[in-house]
């Protein structure tokens, strides 16, 4: 018979022996950080199911994610960067990979994992797998792309108005005024210095031939005609005919989205994830809407090829070059872009999103929310005139700079003199990169 | 003897021993960063491209010679010096209204502390709403009321921006300095009051020769503290404008984030920021000289 000390010691043994042997499995188990910025709780739900399954086919490995703010990513990226402690892999925008190709923050994909990435790019568009490769080298597997700059538009408004969508900008400007009561604005523009709003800007003057930074990459030259006319219909629609709301400078591309649901504008001008925010937020009933792209100026006046539109990869998985689980994470990369979970970002539960892959072209719901887009497809036409977001290092510095010649113009400088003044500050910061 | 001086010796050390801790903290919490600051100021580190040379002064050149930073370094001072008057001026009515007998006066109190002890955050995001020009409640209820006939622009209009945000920031300040004013005006003994009443003095009388000097140390003190806390008023700001519509209400804190954060040039940043300690320090150091008097009755 045990007695009391015998029986608590030989306890405190077996269960010593049992914590060392979870803590033994536990360090065995090699843990993948991913930091999630942005989204849709619709798709935070979709890839924690993804998770949950790699888990469980995994279980040398254990994935967390963690959301964080998408307004955000930028500081909390470089303040992790700083302490040295980094995830192993984010997800994020692909017109941020030069800025952090130069923080020395990206793992490149093709050096490490060549003969995956080899084998796997072909199941992407070309252009889309493109938007994540910096010279010459991979850097990260997108899952869908945005484009812009799109318009929506009120169709009830439009019957009511008796006129059609228009077809350039002119037609814009018309429909605009011939829209605007004072129950509801012809259009908005979102004009902060958020991102979103100044790349569906820059959108409209890419189609306009406008381009930011010249081909070589060498001189700024967003203040060239192109530019110049896109940001003149900006401050004509504002000031000039005051279609738009007094507040046009506050209001950012979700409250656009906010007052377009809330029948407060005939139309609004955004990106491809209109429907997606849309869909998020609730469509009331009876209101029926669609989207078409943002329709060109009668005569291009830019130097450039006229872009049919602009895209970015936003959701785009990359890894840290500092992560110690490389092979690990590469596998979870692997398995949140195969076929089966790439169908989420083809419209299966998201609708709206613009797919990256030749079978994310072919699901039935990518064919009812974008027919325009799969027919071309199908005629091997689609992104066919679209090019990257601008991208390049020092990119974030000079969109803000660049976004004070939106709102200086928008608050009465005259717009070549705005964008000279800009396009000056850019120059140097470029020079500097 | 010997007894007494181990004794002294023990007293001493175990003095130093209970305030070591916080002087740890404020060592390396405080004077390290400080110093790591003054450091930083004098190279050119850039995140995007990390090649680091030594450029002496150059960054403070560079900052004194930008038209952008004189324009928010005097929106800086407007700010500090319109929110200061602001926050006495109504911590100074409503103390004296808090002074009052009447029913309910604690409940009042309590209600006029809410945006003292709501986070900044809270309150900066209500307001905003609050704010919007197209979705906001002040606009809706004023074109109810028919004082105004089209929405105004409130976070968007260049000429008031600041001044909105300021209204903010002074919101959120006021209930202390009417606490302050209120503590303040209970130590006036009442036998003053009764004998400028037997000699005459109206309300306006007695303000100025009975109260207001009584006030003086309590207004002293509550302005530089206001115009230390204006001076840090990041979060207010960035929530709800990030000091646009282009910098028409953006403060040194905002500019010191977006040179960090937004443009990744942590030399200059730091440079900014040692600007905006020299002014903090100014007004710590005038604080503390006005303080005096309390340390020397301690």
């Amino acid at each position: 018979m045990m007695s009391t000390r015998g029986r608590i010691i030989s306890t405190m043994l077996v269960s010593a022996v049992l914590m060392m042997g979870f803590s033994l499995g536990a360090v065995a188990q090699k843990k993948v950080v991913v930091w999630h910025f942005g989204g849709l709780p619709a798709e935070h739900k979709w890839v924690d199911e993804c998770i949950k399954d790699f888990n469980a086919a995994h279980p040398e490995m254990k994935v967390e994610r963690i959301e964080k703010s998408w307004m955000t990513k930028s500081e909390e990226l470089i303040s992790a960067w700083q302490m040295k402690a980094m995830p192993d892999i984010i997800s994020r925008d692909s017109v941020s990979i030069p800025d952090m190709v130069e923080m020395g923050m990206l793992a490149p994909l093709s050096e490490l994992f060549a003969e995956d990435i080899a084998a796997m790019k072909g199941r992407w568009l070309e252009p889309a797998w493109n938007l994540c490769n910096y010279e010459g080298a991979q850097y990260g597997v997108p899952t869908y792309v945005d484009i812009a700059p799109m318009l929506a538009y009120n169709r009830n408004m439009f019957a009511e108005a008796g006129i059609l969508v228009p077809t350039n900008w002119s037609q814009v400007v018309e429909a605009a005024k011939k829209l605007y009561t004072p129950e509801h604005y012809g259009i908005i523009l979102p004009a902060t210095l958020g991102l979103n709003d100044l790349q569906v800007f820059i959108g409209i003057a890419y189609g306009n031939g406008g381009r930011f930074l010249s081909p070589e990459g060498d001189k700024v030259v967003f203040n060239g005609k192109g530019f110049v006319d896109a940001l003149q219909l900006y401050v004509d629609l504002f000031r000039k005919h005051k279609v738009t709301p007094p507040g046009t400078l506050e209001i950012d591309y979700m409250k656009t989205i906010e007052l377009f649901l809330r029948e407060r504008t005939a139309m609004a001008v955004g990106m491809s994830w209109f429907p997606i925010v849309v869909q998020n937020l609730g469509v009331p009933e009876g209101f029926d809407y669609r989207m078409a792209s943002f329709p060109m100026k009668e005569k291009i006046t830019g130097k450039y090829p006229a872009a049919a539109a602009i895209m970015d990869a936003t959701t785009t998985y990359m890894m840290i070059s500092t992560s110690k689980v490389k092979k690990e994470a590469w596998e979870f990369m692997k398995w949140v872009t195969r076929p089966e979970t790439m169908r989420m970002w083809a419209g299966v539960r998201i609708e709206g999103r613009v797919p990256t892959t030749h079978e994310g072209f072919k699901t039935p719901e990518i064919a009812k929310t974008y027919p325009d887009l799969v027919r071309e497809y199908e005629k091997g036409t689609v992104f066919k005139g679209a090019i990257s977001m601008p991208s390049f290092p020092g990119f974030t510095e000079m969109t803000k700079v660049f976004g004070l010649s939106v709102q200086g113009a928008l608050l009465g400088e005259p717009v070549q003199e705005a964008l000279d003044e800009r396009a000056e500050e850019c120059q140097d910061i470029l020079e500097e990169m | 003897m010997m007894k007494d001086s181990s004794t002294g010796t023990t007293r001493t050390l175990s003095q130093y021993l209970y305030v070591l801790p916080p002087v740890i903290v404020i060592v390396v919490f405080i004077i390290i960063p400080i110093f790591y600051a003054i450091d930083l100021s004098f190279y050119n580190v850039h995140l995007i491209k990390p090649r680091v040379k030594l450029v002496w002064l150059d960054n403070y050149f560079r900052i004194f010679r930008n038209k952008t930073f004189w324009e928010i370094f005097y929106n800086s001072i407007r700010w500090m010096g319109f929110g200061a008057l602001a926050t006495l001026l109504i911590g100074l009515g409503l103390g004296m209204f808090l002074n009052l007998e009447f029913r309910f006066n604690s409940v009042v109190r309590s209600l006029i502390f809410i945006p003292w002890i709501m986070p900044e955050v809270c309150a900066a995001f209500a307001w905003r709403w609050m704010l919007n020009s197209e979705m906001g409640v002040i606009n809706e209820i004023l074109k109810r009321l028919n004082l105004i006939s089209h929405y105004v622009a409130w976070l968007a209009e260049p000429n008031m921006v600041l001044y909105v945000c300021l209204w903010v920031a002074v919101w959120r300040i006021y209930p202390f300095i009417s606490l302050m004013i209120l503590a303040t005006l209970h130590g006036i003994p009442r036998e003053f009051y009764e004998a400028g009443a037997i000699d005459g003095a109206n309300f306006w009388q007695r303000f100025c020769y009975l109260t207001f000097p009584q006030l003086r140390y309590a207004l002293t003190i509550g302005a530089l503290l206001t115009v230390i806390w204006l001076m840090n008023s990041f979060t207010t700001v960035f929530i709800l404008t990030e000091g646009g519509p282009l910098h028409y209400s953006e403060i040194l804190p905002v500019l010191i984030y977006k040179m960090a954060f937004q443009s990744y040039r942590l030399s200059r940043a730091a440079a900014l920021s040692l600007i905006n300690f020299g002014i903090l320090l100014t007004f710590s150091l005038l604080y503390l000289w006005v303080f005096r008097r309390q340390w020397r009755q301690v």
